[in-house]
């Protein structure tokens, strides 16, 4: 593997999808969520965030794996925003 | 003689008084708030104030342990209010029926210890979000959905804020609600499938870490969530996670106004001039903070209608002309005023500013920002 492509395993919050896959360092993480969203069918009326299990951090959507400091191996979860509660 | 809150006293490191003292501020009055206020009363937090615009719905009644059937149509905030008290009279509650961005001034969120949110948009967490950076108070986030449900804590500084960890499809979605003339556009909210158990399950986190926000000392480190963590929990299959929020360098949000001084001037009564004159800043400029819409004119017929709104809280029905029913009216704004305006003699609040508003002062030297009174308490 290319040093520029980084292997993740990638899964949804509530466990039904999962991969592992190998991608550029230089992709950003809102392409990774627009990505699977599409190829995942998941909810489209709903926002999502990249949770970095092995970090326990947040990625930002505007950073790129590499400079959300994401390495080989590590586990992403693509979680739901919980946006409602006042209606 | 066993009081009211003994078994709380039970409890090492309890301190009561702190909690009767508290000042909240609680942002939503319905899945999330009805049991947030629930909470509130029953520990006994001495002030809340509950702030929405909206009114109980029959489907509302599912979630809202504060609403009875014969409440509909009434107005969420003050029947919380009440039903608080009925609760616990030690609380003094008080409320306000209207926008969490517009009608209510950033000295009453600079009051408070704590501001929760149990909302329903973007747009208002963003806006909620905003107000607390601004004026300082720490704010404790829920959200749920039908099986997810996450509480997230932000406080003053450079830490990451609500606002770091919008994507650009966030960006789009709360743009998609405006026009590019900034009215709201006629997109229905989105309903989402929630229960009363996971509205209480988010409840019971945000009130405990208001608890552990309220009882960390001087030097005594905050137990539970640091600010800019999230707690992210999953009902299906069970899950609870907590984590770091990064910040976002390039986030617009990070503002804090300060030092802030007081004007003994209510919006009500004093205009952009009073307000200058009291600062001694005759050649200041008055920034609004938000976009005021001032008139629609329509390029039709030439037909011109005074709005004094912000444009945010104005739709796009405002387009169509009264006079010759096309919908080619456009809106006239204005974002700040200094002396010399058009409408430098109108009341503040006749140019949108709220009660215990912050607005900022802009004069060649420097920016001030100063806090006006109001006509109510909190």
């Amino acid at each position: 593997m290319s040093s520029d492509m980084v292997m993740i395993i990638l899964q949804t919050a509530d466990r039904t999808r999962k991969a592992q896959i190998t991608i550029p360092r230089s992709l950003h993480v809102a392409d990774i969520i627009k990505a699977s969203t599409k190829r995942w069918f998941l909810t489209l009326n709903r926002e999502y965030t990249v949770f970095n299990m092995t970090l326990n951090r947040q990625l930002l959507p505007s950073d790129t794996l590499s400079v959300g400091n994401v390495h080989n191996g590590d586990v992403l979860m693509l979680q739901p925003f919980a946006m409602h509660g006042a209606i | 003689m066993e009081d009211r809150y003994a078994r709380h006293r039970l409890i090492e490191g309890w301190d009561q008084k702190r909690l009767a003292d508290a000042k909240v501020l609680v942002a939503g009055a319905g899945a999330i708030g009805n049991e947030v206020l629930k909470n509130l009363a029953l520990l006994g937090i001495g002030h809340i104030l509950v702030v929405d615009f909206d009114r109980i719905e029959l489907s509302n009644l599912t979630r809202s342990v504060l609403f009875r059937a014969g409440d509909i149509g009434q107005s969420k905030a003050r029947l919380a209010a009440e039903r608080v008290r009925q609760i616990n009279p030690d609380c003094d509650v008080r409320y306000i029926e209207g926008d969490l961005e517009f009608d209510v001034g950033l000295g009453v969120y600079r009051a408070m210890d704590a501001v929760i949110g149990g909302l329903d948009s973007l747009n208002a967490r963003l806006a909620l979000n905003r107000a607390c950076l601004r004026a300082g108070a720490p704010w404790l986030n829920g959200g749920i959905e039908d099986t997810i449900a996450e509480v997230s804590l932000f406080g003053p500084g450079s830490g990451a804020c609500f606002e770091c960890g919008m994507s650009p499809m966030m960006w789009e979605r709360r743009n998609r609600r405006y026009s590019c003339g900034g009215l709201r556009t006629d997109l229905p909210e989105d309903t989402a499938p929630t229960t009363a158990t996971v509205a209480s399950i988010v409840a019971g986190y945000l009130v405990h870490e208001l608890l552990l926000l309220l009882h960390a000392g001087e030097g005594a480190p905050k137990e539970g969530l640091a600010f800019s963590q999230k707690l992210y929990l999953t009902l299906k299959p069970y899950a609870c996670y907590a984590y770091d929020l990064p910040a976002n360098p390039e986030c617009l949000a990070h503002e804090v106004w300060e030092p802030v001084e007081i004007a003994s001037l209510a919006p009500q009564r004093a205009t952009v001039v009073d307000l200058l004159q009291y600062l001694g800043e005759p050649e200041g400029v008055v920034e609004l903070g938000y976009e005021l819409l001032t008139e629609m004119h329509c390029l039709e017929c030439d037909e011109r209608e005074a709005i004094f709104r912000p444009v945010e809280k104005c739709g796009l029905e405002l387009t169509r002309c009264t006079r010759c029913g096309t919908a080619t009216r456009r809106p006239e704004t204005l974002r700040w005023l200094d002396a010399g305006s058009e409408f430098a003699d109108k009341t503040l609040a006749a140019l949108g500013v709220a009660d215990y508003q912050i607005v900022a002062i802009k004069s060649d030297a420097e920016r001030r920002y100063v806090q006006l009174t109001g006509e109510y308490t909190f």
